[in-house]
Order: C-alpha cells, then sequence, then structure tokens
C-alpha cells in the first residue's frame, strides 16, 4: 500500500510522467519495489497480460517469478548502471514467463531513486514485441476465459489449494453445494470444513499429493454452512511449482442417496415381478395377457392345461393363431375390452370339443401403459364345474336338513352371535305360538318370561362363548303368556376358516308335562323322606354308592352332627376295607337282582372316628327314578354286649347242664348196671329157691310133715313174690329210660285187648263194666297198655270183696287235654294219704289184704308223667275211687277218618 | 343110634342142677355135658385140652348162660358162629334177664333161641322140655 501512496503521490507530482506513461506502456505497466524479493505492483492491464485476475483473487507478485532469470539480470543491472538517468530509459527486450506462458515485450524501464540516490523502485512500461505475439495473446486471454466460463459454470466443486492448507481459489459451486461463502471458505483451513472421522485419510492423501502423486476418487465429507455433511469425491494433482494442488470435487451426497433409491426401486420392481408370477401361476383362474394385438405377452401355467394348449411356446403368438376355432361371442369380447370395457361371467358354459361342457367363471379386461393407453387385455378364466357340483350337492343337502328340521318333533331355533333368530322350525312354533314370520329377526329374548330372561340371556351367552349346553332347563313363554318348561342341548357353528361365531343352534325337548309329574313325585318324595325322617331306625337311601338321603336316626348311627357332611358321602368311607368289599358285593347282587339281603351284622367307623356295631338290612329300591339301595341301619351296640352276656350265660348254663347230663348219664348207667345185674343176679337166687322148693315138693311131697309143707309153699310165695317186685321195679326203671314212640291208638281196642288179657282175673266174679267210647289218642301204645292194665288191676283188685263190682271208664275233654277217669265201688282210700298213692312201695293196704308191689302206680304216674299228663285220684273208704289221668291232644293226622272215627267194643 | 348129647355151659351150679334137673323131667338128662364157661365149652367143642381125648362128635345142642366168667356166652355164641366146623351147631341162649338189648344181640349174633329162665321152676321145666323135645329129638342138622 505504501508503494500505491507513493506511486500515487508521483503520479500527482508528474502529471505529464503519467500521460505519457499510458502512451508509453500500451500493454501494462508494474512498479518494483527494489530490494529482495522485489515484489511488485501491476495495474489491470499488465495481468490481463497474464490471465492473471482471472483466476480469483489477486496475490502479491514478485519479479523475478515473472520474469525469466535472463531478462531479471537484465532489469537489475540497467538499474546499477543507470542510475543516475531520470526518468525514460532505453527500450530492453524482456520475456515474461508465467506459467505456462512466455511473454517477449519491449519494456521501458524508470528508476526512481531516493534523494539520497539509491534506486528504491523501478517502473517498467511494457509494449509488446509484435502482433504475432499480440494475437497468441488475445487467443491465450480468450482461453482462459473460457476457462473461467468453465469454471465458475462448473456442477463440480473446482479448487486450487495451497501446501499450506488454505484453499486459494474456489469456483462458485463450492458456495452452491456448501453454503459458505467463497471468503468464508477461503479464511479457514480447510481441515476445518473436513468431517472429524476423514481427517486423518485427507490429511494422507494431501501428503502424497504433496510429493507428487495425483489422487482420484478419493472420497471424504464436507461440512455444510447448516451443519450437514456433504460426500465429495475428489481427484486432485499438485502443481509444485506454485506449492498449490488443483482439486475437483463432485458431490455424491444425492447421487449415492439416488443410486441407492434406484437400486431399492429395482429390487421392489423384481419382487413385484416374482410374486406377480406367483399369485398368476398359484391362482384358481387362469391368467392370459394379451397386447393390443392379440399377441400373448404372459400365460399362466393353468390356462395352458386348462385350455389343453399344446404349444408351448405361445408367448407372441396371436390367440386367434392358438384358438382358431374361438366364437364370435368371445372375438366380440376382446374387442370390447380392447376398447376399454370390463367384462365378465360367473357362470357361463364352455363347450368342449369333446362335447362335455364345462363351468366357466370369466373377466376380461384391458390394461394400461405409463402413459395410460390400453396397452391389451388381460384375461382369467376359472373352470368351476366342480364347485358347481358341490353347490348342487349342498343345496340338496340343505334341503334335506330343511326337511328335517321342519319336521323334528324337537324345538329347533338358531340364532346368530347378535341373538337374533334366524331360524325356526315347525315344532318350535308349536311350541310358542309364534309364526316363523314373528320370530325371524327378532331379539332371542321375547321368548323368555321376564323375570327369567336375564338369567337366561346369560346362559345363552354361555353357550355362545364355546360351552355349549348338554342340558339345560330353560323355561319358554308362549305367545300366550304360558311357561313352558324346556330342555334344550346347544351347538355352535363356526366359520370354517376364521372360527368366528356365526349361529347358535339349540334344540329343545318339551318337559313341561313331565315336570308336573316330577313336581308330583317330589310331593310324594317328600311325604316319603318325612315318613323316613321319622322313623326311629337309621335309615339311608344309597345311589351309585354314595348316600343321597339320610334321615336323623341315620345320622346317630353314622356319628354326623349335620346332613351335610353326610349327603353325597362315599358309603364306602364308613366301613373297612374288608367289610366293604363284602358289602359292595351284596349291594351289586341286590341292584342286579332286586332283592333284599338278610341282616348283616358288621361294624361301623363312625365320622368321628369311633367304631359302632351295627345291624344292616337292606334291600333294593327306586328312588328318583333310578335304582337304589335302602339301607337300614341298627345300632347294636348295647344289645350286642347283652346278647353277648347272654351268649356267655348260655353257655355257661350249657356248661353246667353238660355237666349234669353227664352225672346224670353216669348215674343213668350205674342205673342200668344195677337193673342188668338185678334182673341176672338177683332173679338167679329165687329162681333157686323156687326150683329147690318145688323139687323138694314134687319129689318128696310124702315124707314131708304137714308143717313142713306149710313151710315150703310160704318159701315158694315168697320167692315168687319176690320175683314180681324185681320185675316190677325193673319195669319202672325202664320206663323212666324208655323213649316215647308216638302213634295214634284206638282206646276202644286198646282196652279190649288189655281186659283180654285180665281175663283170669275177672273169672268168678260179678263186675257191671261201664266203659263210654273212647277218643283216638296219640301215646305211647305199650306204656298206655301198662297204664290201662295197672289202673284196671287196681279196680279189680279193689273191688274183690264187692259182691258187685262196678268199674267204670270215662273221658272227657279239658283245655287241651283229654281226661280220662275209672272209677269203682271198691274200697277206696282215705284221701289224707292220696299224696302216698303214686310213691314207690307205698301200699295204702296191707299186702295181706290185697296183693301187689307198690310199684303199679308209680310206675302209671311215670308214664302220664312222660306223656305231659297229670294222674290224680278220689275216693273215701269204702266208698269207691277213681283214678283220673290226662293226656295232652296231640293232631296227630290220620290217612282216613276223623280222630273220633273209631269204634270201641265193651 | 348115636347118643345126642347136650353141651350145657353154665358157671352156676345150682342152675346145672336144675337144669339138669328139669331136663330129666323130659329123660335127656343122660345126654348133658356141663361145662363152666366159654373158654372150657370151646376146649369141648374142638377137643381140646381137658377133652383132648373125649369121643368126637358134636352136641345136637348147646344150652348158653349169658353170664360166666372168663368168656360169657355172648363171646362163645360168636366164637361158635364163626368158627366153620361148629357153626351149624343149633344154639339156644339161656338167661335170667329178660333185657331187651341182650335178646338182640343174641339173634344178632346167630343163636337160634332164647330163653327166659323163669322164676317158677314148673315153667322151666316147661320150657326145657320144649327145648328137649325139639332140638334134640327132632331137628336135623348136617354133619360134618
Amino acid at each position: 500500500m505504501e508503494l500505491k501512496n507513493k506511486l500515487i503521490h508521483f503520479i500527482y507530482e508528474n502529471d505529464d510522467f503519467f500521460d505519457k506513461m499510458q502512451e508509453e506502456a500500451p500493454d501494462g505497466y508494474w512498479i518494483c519495489e527494489m530490494t529482495d524479493p522485489f515484489p511488485i505492483w501491476a495495474d489491470r492491464k499488465f495481468k490481463d497480460l497474464f490471465n492473471y485476475t482471472h483466476t480469483g483473487k489477486e496475490t502479491t507478485l514478485y519479479l523475478p517469478s515473472i520474469l525469466d532469470k535472463q531478462s531479471f539480470n537484465q532489469v537489475k543491472n540497467y538499474c546499477i548502471e543507470n542510475a543516475k538517468r531520470k526518468l525514460y530509459s532505453e527500450s530492453l527486450n524482456l520475456q515474461y514467463q508465467f506459467r505456462e506462458m512466455i511473454i517477449p515485450v519491449v519494456c521501458n524501464l524508470v528508476i526512481l531513486q531516493d534523494t539520497n540516490g539509491i534506486i528504491t523502485h523501478v517502473i517498467g512500461l511494457n509494449r509488446m514485441k509484435n502482433q504475432k505475439y499480440k494475437d497468441e495473446n488475445t487467443r491465450l486471454k480468450e482461453k482462459a476465459l473460457d476457462s473461467k466460463r468453465f469454471f465458475d459454470h462448473a456442477l463440480d466443486m473446482l479448487c486450487i489449494a495451497g501446501f499450506d492448507g488454505y484453499f486459494k481459489v474456489l469456483n462458485p459451486a463450492w458456495t452452491r453445494i456448501l453454503g459458505w461463502t467463497t471468503e468464508e471458505l477461503l479464511s479457514r483451513p480447510w481441515n476445518d470444513f473436513v468431517h472429524p472421522d476423514d481427517l486423518k485419510a485427507t490429511n494422507e492423501i494431501k501428503s502424497s499429493i504433496v510429493y507428487g502423486q495425483p489422487a482420484y476418487q478419493f472420497k471424504n465429507r464436507y461440512r455444510c454452512k447448516d451443519g450437514s455433511y456433504k460426500l465429495l469425491s475428489w481427484s486432485s494433482f499438485p502443481y509444485p511449482a506454485d506449492n498449490v494442488m488443483y482439486g475437483v470435487a463432485r458431490d455424491l451426497t444425492e447421487a449415492n442417496k439416488t443410486q441407492l433409491k434406484l437400486k431399492e426401486e429395482e429390487e421392489k420392481l423384481n419382487h413385484l415381478r416374482e410374486l406377480f408370477a406367483y399369485v398368476i401361476e398359484h391362482n384358481n383362474a387362469a391368467i392370459a395377457i394379451h397386447d393390443k394385438n392379440l399377441r400373448y405377452i404372459y400365460v399362466s401355467q393353468r390356462f395352458l392345461d386348462d385350455y389343453n394348449v399344446k404349444d408351448k411356446n405361445i408367448i407372441g403368438k396371436h390367440h386367434y393363431e392358438v384358438f382358431p376355432d374361438i366364437p364370435q361371442k368371445w372375438r366380440d369380447v376382446h374387442q370390447r375390452a380392447l376398447n376399454g370395457e370390463v367384462l365378465s361371467a360367473e357362470e357361463d358354459k364352455y363347450p368342449r370339443s369333446d362335447g362335455t361342457v364345462d363351468w366357466t367363471r370369466w373377466n376380461c379386461r384391458p390394461w394400461y401403459t405409463v402413459e395410460n393407453e390400453i396397452g391389451g387385455i388381460i384375461l382369467y378364466t376359472e373352470i368351476i364345474t366342480h364347485r358347481k357340483l358341490i353347490e348342487e350337492k349342498l343345496r340338496q343337502k340343505s334341503s334335506y336338513l330343511n326337511k328335517l328340521i321342519n319336521s323334528a318333533n324337537a324345538q329347533i331355533i338358531i340364532w346368530n352371535p347378535h341373538a337374533e333368530i334366524t331360524r325356526v322350525n315347525v315344532a318350535m312354533e308349536r311350541l310358542t305360538g309364534f309364526t316363523q314370520e314373528e320370530l325371524l329377526g327378532q331379539h332371542i329374548g321375547i321368548l323368555f318370561p321376564e323375570k327369567e330372561r336375564d338369567a337366561t340371556l346369560a346362559k345363552l351367552t354361555i353357550a355362545m362363548q364355546g360351552n355349549s349346553w348338554d342340558v339345560e332347563e330353560i323355561k319358554i313363554q308362549t305367545k300366550k303368556g304360558e311357561l313352558r318348561t324346556v330342555l334344550w342341548n346347544s351347538a355352535n357353528i363356526y366359520h370354517n376358516e376364521n372360527n368366528a361365531l356365526v349361529e347358535t343352534l339349540a334344540q329343545g325337548q318339551d318337559i313341561t308335562d313331565r315336570k308336573l309329574s316330577e313336581l308330583a313325585l317330589r310331593e310324594s318324595e317328600e311325604r316319603y323322606r318325612n315318613i323316613l325322617e321319622v322313623s326311629p331306625a337309621g335309615k339311608l337311601i344309597i345311589q351309585d354308592n354314595l348316600i343321597v338321603l339320610c334321615n336323623s336316626a341315620g345320622l346317630e348311627v353314622l356319628g354326623a352332627d349335620n346332613r351335610e357332611s353326610v349327603l353325597n358321602a362315599k358309603i364306602k368311607r364308613f366301613f373297612t376295607d374288608d367289610t366293604w368289599s363284602d358289602l359292595s358285593h351284596h349291594f351289586e347282587q341286590m341292584l342286579a337282582e332286586k332283592s333284599v339281603f338278610a341282616p348283616y351284622e358288621t361294624r361301623i367307623i363312625c365320622l368321628d372316628g369311633k367304631e359302632k356295631d351295627i345291624e344292616i338290612r337292606a334291600g333294593f329300591m327306586n328312588y328318583n327314578e333310578n335304582s337304589a339301595i335302602l339301607l337300614i341301619l341298627t345300632d347294636v351296640t348295647e344289645s350286642k354286649k347283652m346278647r353277648e352276656e347272654l351268649v356267655t350265660l348260655n353257655a355257661e348254663l350249657e356248661h353246667r347242664i353238660k355237666e349234669r347230663t353227664a352225672q346224670l348219664e353216669a348215674s343213668n348207667k350205674e342205673l342200668e348196671a344195677f337193673s342188668y345185674s338185678v334182673s341176672h343176679d338177683l332173679r338167679a337166687p329165687l329162681r333157686h329157691i323156687g326150683g329147690y322148693v318145688n323139687l323138694l315138693k314134687t319129689r318128696f311131697e310124702s315124707d314131708l310133715p304137714e308143717k313142713a309143707q306149710h313151710y315150703l309153699q310160704t318159701i315158694a310165695d315168697s320167692s315168687q313174690q319176690m320175683g314180681q317186685l324185681i320185675d316190677d321195679l325193673l319195669n319202672l326203671s325202664k320206663t323212666g329210660r324208655k323213649e316215647l314212640n308216638w302213634e295214634k291208638l284206638d282206646f276202644n281196642c286198646l282196652l279190649k285187648e288189655v281186659l283180654d288179657i285180665l281175663q283170669n282175673e275177672k273169672e268168678g266174679r260179678h263186675i257191671q263194666w261201664k266203659i263210654s267210647k273212647m277218643p283216638a289218642v296219640t301215646a305211647d301204645y305199650s306204656l298206655m297198655r301198662q297204664v290201662w292194665t295197672n289202673l284196671i288191676q287196681n279196680a279189680l283188685k279193689y273191688t274183690l270183696k264187692k259182691e258187685k263190682a262196678l268199674i267204670e271208664i270215662n273221658h272227657y275233654k279239658d283245655k287241651g287235654h283229654i281226661v280220662f277217669s275209672i272209677k269203682d265201688n271198691g274200697v277206696g282210700f282215705d284221701m289224707q294219704y292220696a299224696g302216698k298213692l303214686f310213691g314207690v312201695f307205698q301200699r295204702l293196704h296191707s299186702s295181706d289184704a290185697y296183693e301187689g308191689t307198690g310199684i303199679g302206680l308209680a310206675t302209671v304216674q311215670r308214664i302220664i308223667h312222660k306223656h305231659g299228663g297229670l294222674i290224680w285220684a278220689n275216693s273215701q273208704p269204702d266208698n269207691g275211687a277213681e283214678f283220673q289221668f290226662s293226656l295232652p291232644i296231640k293232631k296227630h293226622k290220620l290217612h282216613n277218618g276223623s280222630e273220633n272215627d273209631f269204634t270201641g267194643r265193651r | 343110634m348115636e347118643v345126642k348129647t347136650i353141651l350145657l355151659a353154665e358157671d352156676n351150679p345150682n342152675d346145672i342142677e336144675l337144669t339138669i334137673e328139669a331136663l330129666s323131667e323130659n329123660n335127656l338128662a343122660n345126654h348133658v355135658v356141663s361145662v363152666k364157661d366159654g373158654v372150657e365149652a370151646l376146649e369141648y367143642l374142638r377137643c381140646e385140652g381137658a377133652y383132648k381125648d373125649r369121643k368126637k362128635g358134636t352136641p345136637a345142642v348147646i344150652l348158653l348162660d349169658i353170664k360166666m366168667p372168663r368168656m360169657d356166652g355172648m363171646e362163645l355164641l360168636k366164637e361158635i358162629k364163626a368158627d366153620i366146623n361148629l357153626k351149624s351147631i343149633p344154639i339156644v341162649m339161656l338167661s335170667s334177664s329178660r333185657e331187651e338189648p341182650d335178646l338182640r344181640k343174641c339173634y344178632e349174633l346167630g343163636a337160634n333161641a332164647y330163653i327166659v329162665k323163669p322164676v317158677n321152676f314148673q315153667d322151666f321145666i316147661e320150657a326145657v322140655k320144649h327145648i328137649g323135645t325139639f332140638w334134640v329129638l327132632l331137628n336135623e342138622i348136617p354133619s360134618n
């Protein structure tokens, strides 16, 4: 600046010099400060000479850098040689060399000196040497201008950057792309704009460029003014002479994005294309795509199959070439589609060449190009013959179903998920009194009595949620307002594909009448239950081995304090496993045979864990229309205890009896042995006595004095009597031991026999017999004969002294007995001694007066007692005696005749 | 004619005497051989012991008392009926007893008659008379 001011000052002072200088320097001038490094200031013309200003900001030029070495030395030498000269100099031929340009000029040098004569400045006034150079220079200038235009208008970012890290020259693209002004970019090292992550690489590439290695397609990111980054791709080469490098950067950011997007689009397209092909190939419809000339562009395999196209390569062929016989109808359709119409048919007959007919569904439509012009047609066809068959079958089936539903006795109702009735059958109409028309579309709630509507709808909801009713009792209110009880079961119908509920179907059974009878049954059951309840015995009803009913007494037996703890309990839990296995067997048998079983005694395990002895009676019964077992439980703990005591007592008694019996048997045996020995041994000596007496009498009677004979007779009589005694005693003891042989006896006959035996004793006597007709009696024959013999003998004996004996035999009935009596008019006896009558060896009369052993009546009494009867006697001395004995009436059936059917004989 | 013997098995001498007396009333006394008990009776019948040398021959009838020492009447009866050589000899049981069981048992064992000895001697004579007449004089047995 100082130089410039100096110069201006100089020019003002030398006005005419300035004019002259203008004239002398048609191609510009420069002023050089003559101290190393010889900086210069140049005017525009001079700069134009080198196109210097075209390349951006002017920097200080130095004289040695624009002159070739020789020219510079010429200038230096000139200054030294002409220091004393003022103003205008000789013209020097100089050659400028700047960049690639070499410009020869004629230069007039003006030397400026200070007051001390020291050269401070030199002014160079330049004139191009000749026209050739001038023209060349102009061309170069033009060329530089071209470059400049390109430079300014380049889309890429162009720059010259110094090795010092600063941009030197930048084209406007930089500002456009990054947003920074040129000044901003020039004022800071470029590294300030590079993405921090890319710095290292950028510096490395810079170094390699500085060392002479150009870079191509090096990428880094530059920060924009708005903070975003742009991806730049560089090519750069060095220009070491100027310590600069030239760089061209291209913004790849958009390109990159675009490319990515492009790639994406392409992929999408490809995918779509695949999808498209997939859809077409897997479509039920056969698809063919034609261009507007009806040539095949695309055809699906199904099309080829469905229409029996043998030629697999029909792409590009004309439709009518493939189907030459195609009817006019189709040609019209194609034409209309090509004119923009969309045509279709849902069911269309398609006669085949073999005469069969298929049903098709088709659609023919134009397709449009990007320019929205009709590009051709698309033909979809689908053969639906099979579907039509199924539909036909379905229609038939649904018609059966309709008939079935309508003829069903059960009520059927169908409703949709909104609980709107969609279907009812005739039975439902009958039940409700509503017609179909009245019900269809109605909310199902109208069928339910208001009181129960909400509860019923809740049940409905449950059914519709998938928990179909097995049996649900729902009351229906008819049109007339009557209530009907209906048992329902339901089923849901779901959509085949999405499993959504389509409809719910319910089938009902009107059980109103049954319900009424159930009510009646319940009442009777109630009564039954009450009866059961008041029963003092524990009663349970068992069904499926569960207690379904239990009365209070039953609770007590089971040790339960409330009914709930027992109801529905398993009966099994009250028994031990052994008992249960036994009991359950009985139960099964009972249920199978509908029988009862005999009282069964066992132990029960009560709820409170105690055990009790119980007696179980059980029987089959019907309860609630099902088989059941009635159990009657009696707590026998007490009675069992008593019974056990009784058993013990009995056992003791039995034992005692056995002992006694054994004793008795022993004494009986003794008695038998005694009797035996009596009969043998006692009789033997008697016999001997009798025998010898007899021998004595028969052999020596004549020799014996009368007295001796008398003695002998006495001995004989005594021994005879002794024998009789022994026989009677044996007899008595035998009757005691003898087993009775019960048989039906005709006493009339028996008496006759006895009287016959006693013939001897009757002889020579006058006896009046009064014997009434005797009844038949059940008794022992031989013993009864003995009785009558004894009694009649007695009567005969004690009437012996009567001139006219009277013996009466009678009988009468008395309280289940028959009493027999034998009455005589004999000596009789004193009733004082009646007690002794039946004792052994008891005699009320002296043996002198009436012979006898005194054993007879004892034997008779024993026999009567053995028959379960009694014997007694009445008498007065000298006034006869009456013996009476009773025999119990034992019915003994005879094969013929009644018990009084005997005719006795006197 | 061979003299038929009557074998009387009886231990009581009084009875033996009286029986023989009774038989003698019927002129059968000479034919009587009396033994004291069953053992002796068998010895006689089988010609053993004291009777080893006796003249061979079986009695026409054997009169057996039930009560005897060593071997009683019933045991003897059993033995005789079990012996093939002796079983055809008629046996008449004589007994003081009219006990039913005795009577039944004797018939079961094969006795040919059972006579209760009456206390009255006259009756006894009658009974023996019958025995003698029937079994000794009338009855024929197969000879050995």
